[in-house]
């Protein structure tokens, strides 16, 4: 990563995309202090990450990619961590496993890979930090789970809150996002939200000649097309399109 | 305070298999450590079992009078609360523990007073197993040792302090060395941080070659100090001596402690 330079606003949720070994997770890792910038700084509410001061810690959670939870009961994980954090509500964290179909009084190392994700899940939300960062949160998750993720996600938005998902599994979470991130060389070729960006960009599967094009996929029936929105009206955007555009295209650094 | 408790808590809540283990592996190991290094012990009780003839068993008994105490449990005061530690460094890498928002002076206290929480648990069954051969041998042949004593002239006879009738002596010798834990201790943290894969091996490694360049080097750093009128080379006074030893381990312990205290507040995940 380099001069990579960006300010997250709290009411947004912000999607993170980048191909493997761009530094997502890095990104993430830094953002939480558990790495530390070897030039510049990353400070929530002016509390610098370097510090790892109690103030700062407490702003932020950080949902690993792989959820492997100590060998405890499912409501004493909560009881145990969340006293740490001050806004932690158990009552929240057991309707969230709730919501999951999670029973409570399993053992987490009788639970599924899939399952360790849905209590971890439960309980980061549970903790209403204001910042919480998801690294591939719906990995390992079945098909009516991501529905719910989704659900429970959009009921703990609110403007103070900020969060930060980064994810291969687009279609999960691109309903949910209001802002884009891309990363691509150690950059963010794409750091606006998404109303702006449809402003900018439309999809289209026919173009009149002389527009240039900024990238072309072909699919079983037509081939579409990225062009630039002159008309700067909002049109739907697909982001997997989008980023397949930013991230693929060798003109674009 | 209340933040280091609930920091231990959280150890101990998710490392529970250390309430069987510390136990179970200190009764292991001090039996098998008593098989291999004693096992005359175990042939001359088991030989007593099978004679009924006094003038053997007197031979016997004044065998296993000479039989050395448990020496080796020494080692295992310092070398099985490691082993225990080792198994909890995964901590340092979970996320979910990893960025606790807690002061880091509370997690440098907790997981000292854990490490400090296991050495005394260990010690305990140490000391009880000590104690407990002590008083089986002193049970059940101590009055017929005394006997055979007078029997063999040896009016008054005392057992000798070296005796495996006087085991429970090594508590106390085990006791008094202990404190060379809360050296090792903070030093071990640095190799767990430090070294992701065979710390416990290098930690061996670096403290069997710390032990002999130690003195010395520190013995120099306090000569180029202007320390030297305290150097023990140079002045045979038993109270200075103790002092220079006593300013060698405590600028030694503030190192140790200090590196520890860096390393837990600059480690990455």
């Amino acid at each position: 990563m380099d001069k990579l330079t960006s300010t997250l606003q709290p009411g947004n949720i912000y999607g993170l995309l980048g191909l493997n070994g761009e530094g997502k997770t890095t990104f993430l890792k830094l953002l939480v202090g558990m790495l530390f910038p070897k030039e510049g700084e990353i400070l929530i509410n002016s509390s610098n990450s370097k510090d790892r001061s109690v103030k700062f810690l407490s702003q932020v959670y950080f949902l690993s990619d792989h959820s492997k939870l100590p060998a405890i009961k499912i409501e004493e994980f909560g009881k145990i961590y969340g006293v740490f954090y001050k806004g932690y509500n158990h009552e929240q964290y057991l309707n969230n496993l709730e919501v999951f179909q999670i029973q409570l009084d399993q053992h987490l190392k009788n639970l599924s890979l899939g399952q360790h994700r849905k209590v971890h899940i439960a309980f980061a939300l549970a903790t209403n930090t204001p910042i919480l960062l998801m690294d591939e949160p719906t990995n390992g998750l079945d098909i009516p789970s991501k529905s719910i993720f989704r659900k429970l996600l959009a009921s703990y938005m609110n403007d103070d809150k900020i969060m930060l998902i980064a994810t291969h599994q687009i279609k999960d979470v691109d309903k949910l996002l209001d802002h884009l991130l891309i990363m691509k060389n150690g950059k963010f070729v794409i750091d606006e939200s998404i109303p702006t960006l449809s402003r900018k960009y439309k999809i289209s599967n026919q173009i009149k000649e002389g527009i240039p094009i900024i990238h072309v996929e072909e699919d079983y029936f037509q081939k579409n097309y990225l062009i630039e929105n002159n008309n700067e009206e909002e049109t739907k955007l697909d982001i997997e399109f989008l980023f397949n555009a930013f991230s693929q295209n060798s003109k674009i650094n | 305070m209340k933040e280091i408790f609930l920091f231990l808590k959280s150890i101990f809540s998710t490392h529970r298999y250390l309430w069987i283990t510390i136990p179970f592996i200190a009764i292991l190991v001090w039996f098998t450590g008593l098989i291999y290094s004693n096992i005359s012990l175990f042939i001359n009780l088991n030989e007593l079992n099978a004679t009924m003839i006094t003038a053997e068993r007197n031979q016997i008994l004044f065998k296993l009078a000479n039989i050395n105490k448990y020496e080796q449990t020494s080692l295992f005061i310092f070398i099985l609360p490691l082993i225990h530690l080792y198994f909890i460094k995964n901590l340092f890498q979970k996320d979910y523990h990893f960025s606790l928002p807690i002061p880091l002076i509370s997690k440098f206290i907790g997981y000292l007073s854990l490490g400090i929480f296991i050495f005394l648990m260990n010690f305990m069954i140490i000391a009880i197993l000590n104690y407990g051969l002590q008083n089986y041998l002193r049970h059940n042949y101590y009055n017929e040792l005394m006997a055979a004593y007078d029997q063999a002239g040896y009016l008054y006879h005392k057992l000798n302090d070296y005796s495996i009738f006087n085991n429970g002596q090594m508590n106390i010798k085990n006791l008094k060395i202990s404190s060379i834990f809360l050296l090792l201790l903070p030093a071990f943290y640095v190799m767990l941080l430090y070294f992701k894969k065979y710390s416990l091996l290098i930690f061996g490694i670096a403290f069997s070659l710390f032990i002999p360049i130690a003195p010395i080097s520190l013995n120099n750093i306090l000569i180029f100090l202007n320390f030297d009128k305290l150097n023990s080379y140079r002045i045979s006074n038993d109270a200075l001596n103790t002092n220079f030893m006593i300013i060698n381990l405590l600028l030694t312990a503030c190192l140790i402690y200090y590196s520890f205290y860096v390393f837990l507040k600059e480690k990455e995940a």
